[in-house]
């Protein structure tokens, strides 16, 4: 090794000596990690044991994956090469029945209403169930607001579908979605993440994208005092909703996101995928 | 060697508050210092730490305790902050050319504040590092730095070791290069100078 290739390690070490670790890091990890009573290392759902099947065709049998799902799963593969992606392609055009059951299946397209019962979904308005029962069924937990913040209102729903008689009921076969909004008592704004841990979930259509962050940031329907949140487990695993109240000396821009001080973070652990 | 103390391990492993906070503080400031020269900057270098922490903690069960903790753990961080940089929007890219990024300048702006010079150049030599391309930035900051092996970062970085000692290699020559140093003559080469110098 050169006298030069001596140097490069400490001259690093030299000019970062005074770097360290931003405060309040440790609160944001904290929002990530497992919870006592649940081992570390295993994920509460899992999308890597292959559907079961049966002759019959009837329940337990594998389902037939839109192609979409496909993409999607294979879309967070990284950095996969020609050889790869010309592999998979054709594995999946020539032997379907054979990608359904390796243990890498994809989680399955989101199901379909069958049409003869619901012809439609109405897709702005919702049925409000009784939230215990759903935290109950799906392992929702409650958000706690912040310091100085009222959680003003909270509901899961299931989204309401038409029948083809014309009566309208809550589609239970669908992710319920949760619904929360929260007050400032001092009459302060405040914002909401969502921070996603393992698999992926759509962000809602009303998301807006928090510049310069991770694409998995997301603010939903805030206005200066009171926010609203809503959004749909569908297609997450396991995510983290962080309410974290705005603090005027704030440095405008993506600093905020590291002073995450006073938010609490809620665990919500998403439905099972069918 | 430094093992991960058991009484540590077994308490992540149920979910101990305490013991994450304890591994926490003994590896946040190697770090981010270890992320913030693969990523050049403070924001997305925070963003790789917490989102190692996290990987690492909630994959505990793939740790072998018998091996020291320290490698098992920059492994990751060093894998989480190249997606860092592999995610960086294209539209980002293009400020970070134009240099009209504020989260780009974060690493010239703390360049800038440190005290010029330095025992023997090295933080010119410093400077050069975080000036080379990032394909050869990472090789050199993974072995120099971090002291992984070429058959350690051939596994980090997904491409063969020989590529790795060859990105090294021109790395170097590109630092002489940057650093006004003339290439130094192979030893035998040497010899032979002072051989006819005599």
């Amino acid at each position: 090794m050169s006298d030069l290739e001596h140097r490069i390690g400490p001259a690093l070490r030299q000019a970062l000596g005074g770097e360290k670790a931003p405060p309040g890091l440790w609160q944001k990890i904290q929002a990530g990690l497992p919870r006592p009573g649940r081992t570390a290392g295993t994920p509460s759902v899992s999308y890597t044991s292959a559907p079961t099947e049966d002759a019959s065709g009837g329940i337990g049998s594998a389902p037939a994956y839109h192609w979409s799902a496909y993409l999607a799963w294979y879309h967070r593969l990284r950095r996969p090469s020609m050889a790869t992606v010309v592999a998979v392609a054709l594995l999946v055009a020539l032997a379907p029945d054979v990608v359904r059951r390796l243990p890498i299946a994809p989680p399955p397209a989101p199901e379909t209403v069958p049409e003869r019962s619901v012809p439609a979904v109405t897709g702005t308005a919702f049925t409000p169930t009784d939230l215990l029962a759903a935290r109950a069924e799906h392992g929702y937990t409650a958000p706690i607001a912040p310091r100085g913040y009222r959680l003003e209102r909270e509901r899961a729903a299931y989204p309401v579908v038409r029948t083809s008689d014309g009566r309208v009921v809550a589609d239970t076969r669908q992710p319920p979605v949760y619904q929360a909004s929260f007050e400032s008592a001092n009459g302060d704004g405040f914002e909401v993440f969502m921070q996603k841990v393992d698999g992926d979930f759509p962000a809602p259509a009303n998301a807006q994208l928090v510049p310069g962050t991770r694409p998995y940031w997301w603010v939903v329907e805030q206005e200066r005092s009171r926010l609203y949140l809503s959004f749909t487990g569908e297609g997450a695993r396991r995510f983290y909703v962080v309410v974290q109240g705005e603090d005027p000396d704030w440095t405008p821009g993506p600093r905020m996101l590291n002073s995450l001080l006073d938010g609490l973070p809620a665990a919500l652990t998403a439905p099972q995928p069918r | 060697m430094q093992l991960l103390p058991p009484d540590w391990l077994a308490g992540c492993r149920t979910g101990d508050q305490e013991c994450y906070r304890l591994v926490f503080e003994r590896y946040q400031h190697e770090a981010y210092r270890l992320a913030l020269l693969l990523t050049r900057s403070r924001q997305d270098a925070e963003d790789a730490v917490q989102e190692a922490f996290v990987r690492a903690f909630r994959h505990l069960g793939t740790y072998d305790p018998l091996r020291p903790f320290r490698p098992w753990f920059m492994r990751i961080v060093a894998n989480s902050a190249l997606n860092v940089v592999r995610r960086r929007s294209p539209i980002r890219l293009l400020q970070e050319w134009l240099g009209r990024n504020d989260q780009a300048n974060t690493w010239r702006a703390w360049s800038e504040l440190q005290p010029g010079g330095g025992p023997e150049g090295a933080w010119d030599l410093a400077a050069a590092v975080t000036r080379l391309p990032e394909a050869f930035r990472t090789v050199v900051v993974l072995h120099y730095y971090s002291q992984f092996s070429h058959e350690e970062i051939a596994g980090i970085l997904g491409i063969p070791a020989g590529t790795v000692k060859s990105r090294l290699f021109r790395a170097v020559r590109r630092l002489r290069t940057d650093l006004g140093l003339a290439e130094e003559l192979p030893a035998a080469l040497s010899a032979l100078r002072e051989e006819v110098g005599r």
